[in-house]
Formats: C-alpha cells, sequence, structure tokens
C-alpha cells in the first residue's frame, strides 16, 4: 500500500485530497495543525469505507514538529509515495 | 540570493532563511515602497493592494516547483502544482469580505465556484502513474476565470500585478510529489535511487520550508544548522611527505591550525574519517618497503590498530559506510585491499590486468566505489567485487578524485597536464575543468558551510581551494601549510560539525 501524506488536510482541498486519495486505495496520513475533529472525522469517514488513514497533528510552522511527524510516519507506515502539501 | 546552489535535501535552514529573506521578503519590502510612492503620486486610492503578499509567494511556489521537479527529475520524484480558482470551501465562510464569493462567481465563465473533490480529482490524477511523464506542471482548475472588468477600465497600468493576485486572493497551491514507484515503472532509477527512496521523507520535510518562510512564520533554527556547541568542521592534512598530520579549524578566520598528529608513519599520505569521528591513515614510505594503515578513534593520538597485511605501497583510503576500510595499494599489482570493520585480514584484495596506477578514492552515497587509475577511472560497484572501467577520455595521469554526494558528478584530478576535470553520471567526456590554475594532487568532497563543497588541495602552494559543486571557480581559497616543511597538502580529510 502507498502511503501519501496531505499537509493541511483535515479541511477543504485537503480534506477532498486525503478522501479521494483514500478510495483510490492508498493509505493516508492526514496532517492538521489545529482542527483536531475534522481530521477524526475525516479519519472515520474514510476507515467507514474500508480506507487507511491516520491523523497526525503537526504545526508545519515549527520545524521540530515536521521533522518529529516525518519520523513518526517513517516508523508508523514506511518510505512515502506522495507528498500534497495545501495550505489553508 | 542563491543560497549557493546547494540542493534542497543538503539546504539548511539558515540559508534559507536568508536567502528567503533577501528574495522574498526583501522583494515585498522593496515593492511595499514603490507602491507607496507611485499611489502618492497618483494621489489616488490605489494603496498596495492586500495581495501583493500573495502574488509574491505565489511566484515563489511556481519557481519552487519548476526548479525542485528539474532537480529531483532524474531521481524518479516528480513535483507537480495546482492552481485552484475560486473554489468554495470553508474559507470564503469565513472571508473578512461578505458576498465576496457571489461577487467572484460573476467573474467565472462557467459561473459557479468549483468544488474541493473536483481539484482533489486532478491532484490524484497528477499523483498516479497515468500522469508519469508530467512534472513541473502548473495545472490551473480555475474555469479560465478572468479579471473584473470594472478596475481594468480604470486602471489599465496596475493590470497585469493587481488583478492576478485578486483573482487568487484564495487561490491553494499543492505541490505534490511521486516517488519512482508512482512514476513509469520503465525508467530505471539510478544507481542510489533505493538509498535514496528509503530516505525519501528526509527530501519531504525540507519541502514545508520554502512555504512557511515564504508566509513569514516562525522559523526554528537547529535542524541541519551547525550547533553553537558542536565540534567544528576540522580539516586534516597530509604532505605524503612529512612526518605528523596537522589539524585547521575551518571555521575560524584564517584556518588556524588546532592540532597535530605525530605518531603517524612511516610517511601519512591517505588520510579518510568516517563518520565517528575515527582517524585512518595510509602510510608508505618511497625508501623503504612495506607500508601500512593505523585507526585512531576520535580524539585518539595513538592508533588503537594497524592494518599490514597485503599492503606494499598504501596510497590512500576510503572508509564505507558498513565501516570496511578499503585501501588503493599500488605496489607490483595495484589494486584495491578490503578490510572488514576491526579487522586485520583483507576480506577482498581487487588486483588484476586492469589496474593501472591506482591512486585517488572516493566513494558515492549508494557506495560505489571509484579509483583514479592512470589513463581512466575504475569502479567497484557496491557488493560487487569486480573492478570496471569506465573508459573516461581525456585522463594521462589521473591521481585525485571525489564524487559528488549531490549529483553524482565525478571530479578527477590528472597531474600530467594539472587539471580536474568533471564528469557527469554516465559521461565518458568531461563537462567542464575547474579553474586551471588549481595543480591538485588529492581532491576531495567535504564540509563547509554546505556539505557539497569540493576541496581541492594544491600540493605546490600549499594553497586548499573550495567550489561550491557545481562551480567551476573556487569560492575561498585556504592557505593551509603541510606538516613536515612540504609546501602543500598533498592529502586531506575533512571532519565535519557534529563528529566528535
Amino acid at each position: 500500500v502507498d502511503t501519501l501524506l496531505v499537509t493541511g488536510g483535515a479541511r477543504g482541498i485537503g480534506a477532498a485530497v486525503a478522501a479521494l486519495a483514500a478510495a483510490h486505495g492508498y493509505r493516508v496520513v492526514v496532517n492538521y495543525a489545529e482542527s483536531e475533529g475534522r481530521a477524526r472525522d475525516l479519519v472515520s469517514r474514510i476507515e467507514a469505507k474500508g480506507g487507511a488513514a491516520l491523523a497526525l497533528r503537526c504545526d508545519v510552522a515549527q520545524e521540530r514538529d515536521v521533522v518529529a511527524m516525518f519520523e513518526t510516519i517513517d516508523g508508523a507506515c514506511g518510505p512515502l509515495a506522495g507528498l500534497v502539501i495545501t495550505r489553508a | 540570493v542563491t543560497g549557493g546552489g546547494a540542493r534542497l535535501e543538503d539546504l539548511a535552514a539558515a540559508t534559507l532563511e536568508r536567502v528567503l529573506a533577501v528574495n522574498v521578503a526583501g522583494s515585498m519590502l522593496r515593492a511595499r515602497e514603490a507602491v507607496r510612492r507611485m499611489s502618492t503620486a497618483r494621489g489616488g486610492s490605489g494603496g498596495a493592494g492586500e495581495w501583493v503578499h500573495y502574488a509574491v509567494s505565489k511566484g515563489a511556489i511556481d519557481t519552487f516547483t519548476r526548479g525542485l521537479a528539474r532537480e529531483v527529475a532524474r531521481e524518479g520524484i516528480r513535483v507537480n502544482a495546482v492552481a485552484p480558482g475560486l473554489i468554495a470551501t470553508d474559507i470564503h465562510a469565513t472571508s473578512p469580505i461578505p458576498q465576496r464569493l457571489e461577487r467572484m462567481t460573476e467573474r467565472v465563465p462557467m459561473r459557479r465556484p468549483g468544488t474541493p473533490d473536483e481539484v482533489a480529482e486532478v491532484v490524484l490524477f497528477l499523483l498516479s502513474p497515468a500522469a508519469a511523464y508530467v512534472t513541473g506542471a502548473i495545472v490551473p482548475v480555475g474555469a479560465a476565470a478572468e479579471p473584473s472588468r470594472g478596475r481594468r477600465r480604470t486602471n489599465r497600468k496596475r493590470k497585469r500585478g493587481g488583478r492576478l493576485a485578486q483573482l487568487g486572493e484564495r487561490h491553494l497551491y499543492t505541490v505534490m510529489v511521486g516517488s519512482s514507484s508512482l512514476s513509469s515503472p520503465t525508467v530505471k532509477p539510478r544507481a542510489g535511487a533505493r538509498d535514496r527512496r528509503a530516505n525519501l521523507s528526509r527530501y519531504f520535510v525540507l519541502l514545508f520550508a520554502p512555504l512557511l518562510i515564504a508566509f513569514g512564520m516562525q522559523q526554528h533554527r537547529g535542524w541541519m544548522t551547525r550547533d553553537a556547541n558542536a565540534n567544528d568542521p576540522w580539516m586534516y592534512v597530509a604532505s605524503g611527505r612529512g612526518d605528523a598530520i596537522a589539524i585547521f579549524d575551518l571555521v575560524e578566520a584564517g584556518t588556524p591550525q588546532v592540532g597535530e598528529i605525530t605518531n603517524v608513519g612511516p610517511v601519512p599520505n591517505g588520510l579518510a574519517l568516517d563518520k565517528r569521528g575515527t582517524l585512518y591513515v595510509a602510510n608508505w614510505n618511497a625508501n623503504q618497503d612495506g607500508g601500512n594503515v593505523q585507526i585512531f578513534p576520535a580524539g585518539a593520538t595513538i592508533p588503537s590498530l594497524t592494518l599490514t597485511k597485503n599492503l606494499t605501497v598504501p596510497l590512500t583510503i576510503a572508509v564505507d559506510a558498513h565501516g570496511n576500510v578499503l585501501v588503493v595499494n599500488r605496489g607490483s599489482s595495484p589494486g584495491v585491499v578490503i578490510f572488514p570493520p576491526g579487522k586485520t585480514t583483507p576480506s577482498h584484495v581487487l588486483t588484476g590486468a586492469l589496474w593501472q596506477s591506482a591512486e585517488g578514492v572516493a566513494l558515492d552515497p549508494a557506495q560505489n566505489l571509484y579509483v583514479a587509475d592512470g589513463s581512466d577511472v575504475v569502479v567497484v560497484t557496491a557488493g560487487s567485487a569486480q573492478p570496471v572501467s569506465l573508459h573516461l577520455q581525456g585522463l594521462t595521469g589521473a591521481v585525485g578524485i571525489t564524487v559528488d554526494q549531490i549529483n553524482g558528478n565525478l571530479f578527477v584530478s590528472d597531474r600530467n597536464v594539472d587539471k580536474v576535470f568533471v564528469y557527469a553520471p554516465g559521461h565518458v567526456q568531461a563537462s567542464y575543468e575547474l579553474d586551471p590554475s588549481i595543480s591538485s594532487c588529492d581532491i576531495i568532497h567535504g564540509a563547509k558551510g554546505f556539505h557539497t563543497d569540493i576541496f581541492v588541495p594544491d600540493c605546490f602552494n600549499g594553497n586548499v581551494s573550495v567550489f561550491h559543486h557545481n562551480a567551476k571557480s573556487p569560492f575561498e581559497v585556504l592557505n593551509v601549510p603541510a606538516p613536515g616543511n612540504e609546501p602543500g597538502a598533498s592529502q586531506i580529510a575533512l571532519k565535519p560539525a557534529g563528529v566528535p
């Protein structure tokens, strides 16, 4: 399974990308900064449809957070197949 | 300001900060001042416009997407951006100007805002193998939106900057990276691609930074930057004739000598440092048979291990990522002698008719081994014990060699013509030569500022010239007298910052 990271994935276009990618068979990592509720809802919706998703909080303005997020993904999902950056 | 031509994965946070501060923030401040003056001159109410800030960062992302796409295209990574037009998201609900969405809809030929799903479809296409040959693209998903008619009439001169930025009020730029598994399966990744794949996330980490800094957010220092308390980069120098190794501080002005290792010999020639700071010295004396390799743990002045087996004329040395000690041994049958870590008996002795005058040695990130060998360069592919000639053209006395760890270019010095030739991967003709004033014995790749720089010691005048990895002329020349009353360094090794 290819892992896809979507930053800003909890809202708007990011959320749409995450949901569609999960439907296409990607394991989706939904990165959010503040929208924890939306991120969890999205993950639940993806899982309800049989998809694989993971919500990770990361303030992408904090370099340490970014590095930690990638390390978490390395450990949990292995190498990334793709990255989608959205900003809202 | 370009930051010295480092590739993205080598970009130090501090450099990025400076580049963006100067290029992006600097441009914006200049623009602000210009707009202020212009609007005063006009006496109108034009003002700076609320989207100048956006227009600058949009341009930055366009440039970033195209530049990064070119940079990593050969590594199986594609980079594309999507430029959504008027999209109905919750952002518009929180817009400071209510009814903005409705007002802007009038300017969209389709007369409706797009949906996030309509953008997502394009994103998924770009991620998919169907887009295997698409990179560096900026795809507008915007129903061919056009600028406001009213303003265009009244303010023609400003339409280019002002209108585009205005329509782009809430354009979301999406940068995508697909790894080689998503690109065309018929494209064979070059050597080292697998290693890079494993570390792919390292590339991605940096993707965030330009976007962030372009928006003026707080940038945290510390990652890939030099810690004030860490050990400074040091350069170890041997002359190939003296009886000591001198150590110079690369950070301090004037590159002062900070130490010396004297328990070496008979004559230190080749030097290598591993990532733990262990120093490896290949010793050989022209006046007596037999040589050795001494291994000094970090900070030690007395060797912990001495290797002698199969070493008749050990000239140069390298240590691979697994700790294997690779010694170029000339002698009557030139070749490479390989010692496993901690062992005094070699596991491989690579000799044969192929070798001419084996001397300089270098490893690329995929652990392929390159040896400068007279009129050619010999490569021993990682995991193989079979040396192969590269059939490089134009060499007669290849002596020093290094591999640009970033783009795989081979730097080869030729003692017969006193030139350093640069060969791109897969090319047998040199693509360029370094500054002809450099007569080099050794040549290495190393750490100073960026770890992409190329260090070329000149054994005749005591200078070490430092080149950015893609520059023909040095950006700095260090004067470092070699020990043992010799004019200049023959061999050098670098200890990067942070290594004990």
